[in-house]
């Protein structure tokens, strides 16, 4: 497949899968495009002279040749570039510096907080060694991440600040840059820990479901009772004190809220500016999203689309996640390929030190990689994380949304089909209608401003 | 006339 064509609140859109340039179109170019291979411009006349002027199928065949001329249109395939090396560095670990929580979260994948396994905090002597396990596995890089998870990572401040203290000390003799993120359920958040935050630039992943009683149905306190109050209050002020800057706030969206799209617009109304919903992942369980809701959640998107281009014209916009698509520049094709890195550039480190792919792989003990005091182990599966990438998984490498999506996420592909080469179908279905919705987006706000 | 092109791959 090497374009990708549709219709979207009234504009008709080809992309050119592999040179990545978005293309609007007239209908007649639309249609034409069911019979244009490049090559065929015989059929294409033939095809529509009766439904269009011969004169104006020469036009737009003119027209699509010299898009071919500049590899605009029907570009080649592209493949692994030979600097995709063999040998990948680490660029960031999710530190797991608590498996407790303070919430009972209906769908957390971390079963509440301890992943299936006993509660237990992260010394400080394991968070040491996983920010030496980044340094002495990156190589010539300069830029490197880590996240601050849990469970709830507050619940143990102490070893979030010591790796803190521990971090820039090594930066400055080692040259590394470490950027920090924390996600937290926002339970613990006050004053003292917000200007903490701050003073340290620690970007933050903050929980918010969206309505009152989304949020509280799914994200109960330990005694059961909802938390949607207490955690607007305090992600109010923690945003508040950070000048609403360096922040997500992401929420879960469930079978219980297939009308997520109020949500979203619930929290932008509440002021806040940078947000995420994503999809819940789960089976055979009364919240988990299903084929069957694939359509509604499909309006949903559209109808999200919709009220983030009247906000954005009023000089109320906000800034949603999967919107957000570079068309000029984006990431190379090395990173489009190895997509978030888990398993072989990015890695989750649990409170005992032992190194699993990622954060949604920890428990899976087939998984385990190895720990923070004597490396990788298993040399057999970050290879394999390394070679899923979309050029080598049947299913990606004739999708259209190959580029923009790196594969999906190789812990759904696993956990709904136990193959990381065989991606979660409802995934894909939602990843490709997120990106049509912001490449219409990107699309008709370039032409708005008459880029 | 027909279409236009919004945007200017193979181009740490």
């Amino acid at each position: 497949m090497n374009i990708h064509k549709f219709y979207l609140n009234g504009l008709y859109i080809i992309l050119d899968i592999n040179s990545g340039a978005v293309h609007v179109v007239d209908k007649m170019v639309y249609d034409m495009m069911d019979v244009f291979d490049g090559s065929n411009d015989e059929a294409v006349l033939s095809a529509f002279s009766g439904q269009y002027l011969a004169e104006e199928v020469a036009e737009v065949l003119s027209e699509l040749h010299q898009l071919i001329d500049e590899n605009k249109l029907f570009s080649k395939m592209v493949e692994v570039p030979l600097h995709f090396s063999q040998k990948p560095l680490v660029k960031s670990v999710c530190l797991h510096v608590a498996h407790d929580c303070n919430l009972r979260c209906n769908y957390c994948f971390a079963g509440t907080g301890d992943f299936g396994h006993t509660r237990g905090l992260m010394s400080k002597e394991v968070a040491e060694r996983a920010v030496e396990f980044i340094i002495e596995n990156s190589g010539p890089r300069i830029n490197s991440e880590i996240d601050f998870f849990g469970g709830e990572p507050l619940m143990n401040m102490d070893t979030v600040r010591h790796a803190v203290s521990y971090i820039r000390r090594r930066e400055t003799e080692t040259g590394k840059k470490f950027k920090l993120t924390l996600t937290t359920n926002g339970v613990l958040l006050n004053d003292e820990i917000n200007q903490y935050l701050n003073d340290n630039n620690i970007s933050l992943v903050l929980s918010l479901d969206g309505r009152r009683e989304v949020h509280d149905n799914m994200r109960p306190f330990v005694n059961g009772a909802g938390s949607y109050d207490m955690i607007l209050k305090n992600v109010t002020k923690t945003i508040d004190s950070r000048n609403g800057q360096n922040y997500y706030l992401r929420g879960t969206f469930t079978a219980h809220n297939l009308d997520f799209a109020a949500d979203v617009l619930d929290i932008a109304d509440k002021g806040f500016t940078q947000l995420s919903v994503e999809p819940v992942v789960a089976e055979d369980c009364d919240y988990a999203l299903t084929e069957e809701h694939l359509p509604q959640l499909f309006a949903q998107y559209d109808a999200l689309a919709q009220a983030y281009l009247e906000r954005k014209r009023k000089g109320q916009g906000f800034e949603f996640f999967h919107f957000n698509l570079d068309l000029d520049n984006g990431p190379c094709v090395a990173k489009r390929l190895s997509g978030c890195g888990a398993g072989h550039e990015y890695f989750a480190v649990t409170p005992e030190g032992d190194l699993y792919p990622c954060h949604q792989f920890v428990g899976r003990e087939e998984f385990l990689l190895g720990d923070v005091f004597e490396g990788v182990k298993n040399t057999q599966l970050p290879d394999q994380f390394r070679q899923s990438h979309v050029l080598n998984k049947a299913e990606c490498r004739d999708c259209w949304a190959r580029f923009y999506c790196s594969g999906g996420c190789h812990a759904n592909a696993d956990l709904f089909n136990k193959d990381i080469n065989i991606p979660y179908k409802i995934g894909c279905e939602l990843q490709k209608k997120r990106l049509e919705c912001a490449l219409m987006i990107q699309a008709l706000l370039a032409l708005e401003s008459g880029k | 006339k027909h279409i236009i092109t919004v945007n200017k791959l193979q181009e740490e």
